[in-house]
């Protein structure tokens, strides 16, 4: 009988960790909304003074991030899309890995030699296999998403 | 029903009486099967049916030969026989001899047969051992050997032992993914009104700053700005995103010697871009 009850005891104690270890896999109330597309509006002043307008796109879901950047400076358009796998996630932290990159141009818009920093900055993101960090921002509403990008110093607010 | 019972070797042994069958696994994993004989077999039904009960000489004489007349030798034949399968001849800690009463099971070598058991032989408590008296006539068995000691189930049974590595592998993932090592940005709000300024910087110091700046200089704007604002200021570059109450965003960014701050912030949330 007593064997009986430490063995009970054992199982229960290992029911009672994998619960709690599951329920906190699977709450993990998460600041963004999976496989909704996300979109924003940015202007970039540049050191020269023009201006570079870009619509941005934004899903991530099934392990997967994609995002669509339409950017337009002077009347010229380029646009780039980049895929990346999400490797880790949590409530407020997404980190990827670029896994492809489509752009319809290789040349930048704005011209390189005069913001040099984002130049590089862009042969960072736009580069395979580089892993970026999401850190996701609390909103008051569940229709956005805000999130910095620790390795390009970048902050966005999105919306759906 | 099979039975499931401990030897002494640390060995554990699995009886079908239907089949005859005893399986023995060895300490080390090796499994010995072997269909024992129907003397053999009968007898251990007997006595494991009720473990720790007594059984007469006569008792196991008719459910063992079923009312066939046999010699008492046949018995202690059988006894024997069983016990060396048993490696229970030398002090016949298992198969019990009570004496003047008959044999009996030692119950606390039984185990539950659903469910996983223990790889050695602990010693157990010792309860319910039969009272030894004298040795009954006509039997010449070594009188029974108590068992000695103490025998507790503090062993984890391999089911149990594989459990708990799984649930240490869960806990593993859990951890991982809960908290994996990755920078933290500090945000520093305060709200004017309708308007919630996010300060965001890479130390609670850096954010605050951020934070009272932008909000001292809406303060000047006399303004009546509505939304979320989000503000942070890397390598000499200001990034304003912000959400608008009608819960549209914009996204500007810009050096920080170059527009006035407070303005910018109003064109993020207010202005056509």
């Amino acid at each position: 009988m007593k064997a009986m009850t430490s063995s009970t005891a054992h199982w229960i104690v290992l029911a009672l960790i994998n619960a709690a270890c599951i329920f906190s896999l699977l709450y993990s109330p998460s600041y963004y909304m999976e496989n909704i597309s996300y979109q924003t509006i940015t202007r970039q002043w540049l050191e020269d003074s023009n201006q570079l307008n870009t619509e941005e796109y934004l899903t991530i879901g099934h392990g997967r991030l994609t995002q669509t950047t339409l950017e337009s400076l002077n009347g010229k358009i380029r646009n780039a899309t980049i895929s990346a796998q999400v490797i880790r996630e949590s409530n407020h932290h997404v980190q990827i890995k670029i896994g492809s990159v489509k752009l319809s141009q290789d040349n930048e818009l704005f011209a390189i030699e005069k913001t040099p920093d984002l130049f590089f900055r862009r042969q960072f993101i736009l580069q395979e296999g580089t892993i970026l960090n999401y850190e996701l921002l609390p909103t008051a509403n569940k229709s956005s998403v805000c999130f910095y990008v620790h390795d390009v110093g970048r902050l966005r607010c999105m919306n759906h | 029903m099979r039975y499931a019972f401990k030897l002494k070797n640390g060995a554990m042994a699995l009886f079908d009486p239907d089949t005859a069958l005893l399986t023995i696994t060895s300490p080390h994993g090796e499994v010995q099967s072997s269909t024992i004989g129907r003397a053999e077999s009968r007898l251990l039904d007997l006595l494991l049916m009720e473990p720790g009960q007594t059984k007469s000489r006569e008792e196991i004489i008719d459910y063992t030969w079923n009312d066939r007349v046999v010699a008492s030798g046949s018995l202690n034949q059988a006894v024997f026989s069983l016990r060396n399968l048993l490696n229970d001849s030398r002090d016949h800690e298992i198969l019990m001899t009570v004496p003047r009463r008959g044999y009996c099971f030692n119950r606390l070598y039984v185990v539950d047969a659903q469910t996983d058991l223990p790889t050695s032989v602990d010693t157990a408590e010792q309860a319910d051992v039969p009272a030894i008296e004298e040795l009954a006539p006509g039997a010449n068995e070594v009188p029974p050997v108590p068992a000695q000691g103490t025998r507790t189930s503090t062993h984890l049974s391999k089911a149990q032992l594989i459990g708990y590595v799984l649930t240490l592998g869960v806990c593993a993932y859990t951890g991982f993914n809960a908290g994996f090592d990755t920078p933290k940005i500090e945000v520093s709000s305060v709200k004017q009104n309708e308007l919630v300024i996010h300060g965001v910087g890479h130390s609670v110091a850096e954010a605050q700053e951020l934070r009272d700046l932008s909000a001292t200089q809406v303060q000047k704007l006399s303004a009546n700005l509505k939304g979320e604002v989000w503000l942070n200021l890397f390598k000499s570059n200001y990034s304003i995103s912000c959400i608008r109450p009608d819960l549209t965003t914009a996204n500007l960014q810009l050096n920080s010697e170059q527009k006035d701050l407070a303005l910018m912030i109003r064109q993020c949330l207010e202005a056509t871009l």
